[in-house]
């Protein structure tokens, strides 16, 4: 069942992250496209106004993940009369949940950049499709798809067979700091970048 | 007078720094096959190991220890190009070959192909054979690609800021 669960995730995951970066890309740039930046930026505390974004973007990513999981409960449940283990549905969740705040991390700090956006949509939809392309020039270790892949395999090996065969152990420390963490750095440098920004713009 | 460094100009120290870095330091890297059993192959048929030789690499090295356990093998290291050509035309180029093994066979050779290329050791028996082999495989390499990915981001960013410089000048 482990097996069947996690091939329904692999091929979830060319969508999974566009509806993160749909949610997004213009949650700052927006403000900026309909003017209301200056009024709520000069009213509000920013470390407010930031923590309110981060607040309703986790939450948002929550339900959506939720709303996720119940459907593949459902659909599973119904196609193959099996249940999925809790084991795997909360593996699966966590890895998910994960990949997903990448992109939206990935997103809103472009989106508080650039003030812009189509850039803030465009260059992680672009990096979800065409991250490969580093993994082809041997520059696996700028694409966040092959962490995702590493550490993927990494949490299947481990509850679906119990064990696991680990070939480079550096690596899957890298990745694994990289897979969970990047998001977190990415939110830090953004939280800075945020308070920068110019509402006269 | 000391100067705060900007943002900008970190990136560009950073990114800078890091390809030069990157361009100039050699890595070396050990790659092992290890053993996995005995391969059985009859005549007609070869078995094969494959590996990858990045471009920029040096001092390739080659450490194959090759048990017979019965039979006889011919072992040839060739190329890409000449691992294409193969089928077709008898006469092709090899970096190493041994023919008429029969026993145990220890063996360390370097070699300098001239580009990146994958190379392939090919094991062609002339009867039913067996064997089973350990191969290791060294070599130096730079980390080029990263380093020209960084090069160029610092220079983007390097141009921008010129230009900006210049305009406002």
């Amino acid at each position: 069942m482990g097996q069947i669960f996690f091939s329904q995730l692999s091929q979830l995951m060319p969508v999974l992250p566009l509806i993160s970066i749909i949610i997004t890309a213009d949650l700052v740039s927006g403000e900026f496209y309909n003017r209301t930046a200056i009024v709520l930026y000069s009213n509000i505390n920013r470390n407010t106004f930031i923590r309110a974004k981060i607040e309703f973007l986790v939450v948002s990513l929550v339900i959506y993940v939720s709303l996720l999981w119940i459907s593949l409960i459902i659909a599973t449940s119904i196609l193959f009369h099996a249940v999925i283990s809790f084991n795997h549905l909360i593996t699966g969740y966590v890895l998910v949940f994960t990949l997903m705040l990448f992109y939206v991390s990935f997103s809103f700090l472009l989106s508080s950049l650039t003030q812009n956006t189509f850039v803030a949509f465009l260059v992680p939809f672009f990096y979800i499709y065409f991250s490969d392309f580093f993994i082809a020039l041997d520059m696996e270790l700028l694409s966040y798809n092959y962490y995702r892949d590493t550490v993927f395999s990494f949490f299947k090996d481990i509850s679906i067979h119990s064990n696991c065969t680990i070939n480079d152990f550096p690596l899957l420390v890298f990745s694994l700091f990289m897979y969970f963490g990047l998001p977190i750095i990415l939110f830090i440098v953004m939280y800075f970048e945020f308070k920068k920004i110019d509402i006269r713009v | 007078m000391s100067r705060k460094i900007t943002q900008q100009e970190f990136i560009i120290l950073f990114f800078s720094i890091t390809s030069i870095a990157l361009l100039l330091i050699p890595f070396p890297k050990t790659i092992i096959y290890s053993a996995e059993g005995i391969s059985i192959v009859t005549p007609g048929n070869y078995s094969r190991d494959e590996f990858i030789l990045p471009w920029r690499s040096y001092d390739q090295q080659i450490d194959l220890n090759l048990t017979l356990v019965y039979g006889n093998l011919s072992l040839f290291i060739i190329d890409r190009e000449a691992f294409s050509k193969w089928h077709q035309d008898p006469d092709f180029q090899t970096y190493y070959q041994i023919e008429n093994i029969t026993d145990t066979l220890i063996l360390s050779i370097q070699f300098n192909p001239p580009i990146a290329q994958s190379m392939h050791i090919l094991y062609i028996p002339s009867e039913d054979s067996s064997f089973y082999r350990e191969l290791k495989i060294t070599y130096t390499f730079f980390h080029s690609n990263y380093g020209f990915f960084f090069l160029s981001i610092a220079l983007i960013v390097g141009g921008r800021y010129g230009y900006v410089k210049i305009k406002n000048r």
